[in-house]
């Protein structure tokens, strides 16, 4: 029987994961405690009582690419689905002093307490890997969907507080995918290819097209169409929202699955 | 016990002008014991930090080569490997980067690497720049000073690291556990 899910965060977390999932915009007051990273979209870390998490962009980018929607989209869609994406919120900061930072950003919680990229974590066992391969083999069916092909090891990220617990897995950074990537309503764009040195699971990445294929257009919709134009223009959201039902049928020719 | 491991290339340029104007960058490293806590415990592990001029490229870490035994509980089995012999973990990373990317590249590349780790290293950040004087432009000197420059930065850094870590100012001080250090040099930067 195939899992109805591939996530592996807290209790606290699933319980913020419900509640964002419900929600587009935050309206609650964020602190913003600096740059927290070098890469591109340079994110800073926030916080808001007890919970704590990354923003991005940390600038304004004039590229057109939506990363905040992207997150944001991605992250809703994967609850949706069971896949292990950490929650994510959008943020409208207001006026700015400074005129370089970018207004309105997406917020991901962090996922672990202490995470390690996957190419760091060198003690999993032979049951963490069989376990990632399930979850790779769900993720490498998502992310196709998505059109996030921008994919390394550096993005997944692992946790266990024991070497005897189950291996937790985070996926991050869905900046570069769906609009980034297409370019027309019924864009040709091709499957994410698999990025981290454990065995392909048929039956999983299987198991989860079917999940996709099934996903309801209309939800689809409401997680898009919610998104506000700040974040998301028109033209970008009519083309995910095409996209996104274009891709569903297929995922199968894509992945090489009967 | 001090390491120091230094690369000399001969010179290839002549400078441009007599007096030379550089770059000097570094990432404090630290690992954070809860990641998911706004005020979660950070352990000081160490600095790297690079030098840019336009004919000589240097590269320099100072990191704790262990933890106390109170730290090393509060570390994840996960983690384990590569925080509880920092300098061990932090050395390779180095050399690695030190090999692969281009002069300048290899702070940003390390940093970038770890944006989502326990083992963090903060965004780099850019000290004032540095001019040497006339007679220091010639190699053999210019190789030394730079030495002294970064040496000096990792040292006052890691001490400030070190202190900014340490329990309220009433708590007794702690006796900051054994360090290495890692420095080395290249002749040509290219453009950061």
């Amino acid at each position: 029987m195939p899992r109805q899910s591939f996530r592996a965060f807290s209790a606290d977390l699933e319980k913020l994961a419900q509640q964002w999932a419900g929600t587009a915009v935050t309206n609650e007051k964020w602190i913003d405690h600096g740059p927290f990273a070098q890469t591109e979209s340079k994110p800073f870390k926030v916080s808001c009582g007890e919970v704590v998490g990354i923003a991005k962009p940390g600038e304004k980018k004039t590229d057109g690419i939506c990363r905040a929607a992207h997150e944001k989209i991605a992250s809703d869609l994967a609850f949706e689905l069971g896949l292990p994406i950490p929650p994510v919120v959008l943020l409208d900061m207001g006026e700015l002093q400074d005129a370089k930072r970018e207004r309105h950003v997406s917020i991901s919680a962090f996922a672990f307490p202490q995470p390690i990229p996957w190419d760091k974590a060198t003690t999993l066992t032979e049951q963490h890997k069989n376990d990632a391969s399930e979850v790779m083999s769900a993720m490498l069916a998502f992310e196709t969907w998505v059109s996030c092909t921008d994919r390394k090891s550096d993005h997944v990220l692992v946790y266990f507080a024991s070497s005897t617990d189950p291996v937790q897995l985070a996926f991050v950074d869905f900046a570069y995918a769906m609009s980034q990537q297409w370019g027309r309503a019924d864009d040709p764009a091709g499957a994410t290819h698999p990025y981290l040195p454990v065995q392909k699971d048929d039956a999983t990445a299987k198991a989860t097209v079917e999940r996709i294929e099934q996903f309801d257009d209309e939800k689809v919709k409401a997680i898009v169409g919610r998104i506000p134009v700040e974040y998301l223009p028109e033209d970008k959201r009519a083309l995910i929202i095409a996209n996104l039902k274009y891709r569903k049928p297929r995922l199968r020719t894509l992945l090489g699955i009967k | 016990m001090s390491q120091l491991q230094t690369l000399m290339h001969p010179k290839s340029d002549e400078p441009k002008s007599a007096i030379m104007e550089g770059q000097m960058r570094y990432s404090a490293i630290t690992f954070h014991v809860d990641m998911t806590k706004p005020c979660g415990l950070v352990i000081p592990i160490g600095v790297m930090a690079e030098i840019l001029f336009p004919t000589i490229y240097a590269l320099g870490l100072i990191a704790r080569t262990e933890l106390s035994a109170d730290e090393l509980a509060v570390v994840s089995d996960v983690s384990k490997p590569i925080a509880s012999k920092p300098f061990a973990y932090l050395a390779t990373q180095f050399n690695e980067a030190w090999d692969a990317l281009a002069p300048g590249r290899a702070l940003r590349g390390l940093a970038e690497k770890h944006a989502y780790s326990a083992l963090h290293f903060s965004v780099p950040e850019t000290t004032p720049f540095y001019q040497l004087p006339a007679p220091l432009s010639a190699p053999l000197p210019m190789r030394a000073t730079v030495r002294m420059f970064l040496g000096t930065l990792l040292d006052e850094r890691m001490q400030t690291l070190i202190q900014q870590m340490q329990e309220p100012a009433n708590a007794p001080q702690q006796q900051a556990s054994p360090q290495q250090e890692l420095l080395q040099l290249k002749a040509k930067a290219a453009a950061a």
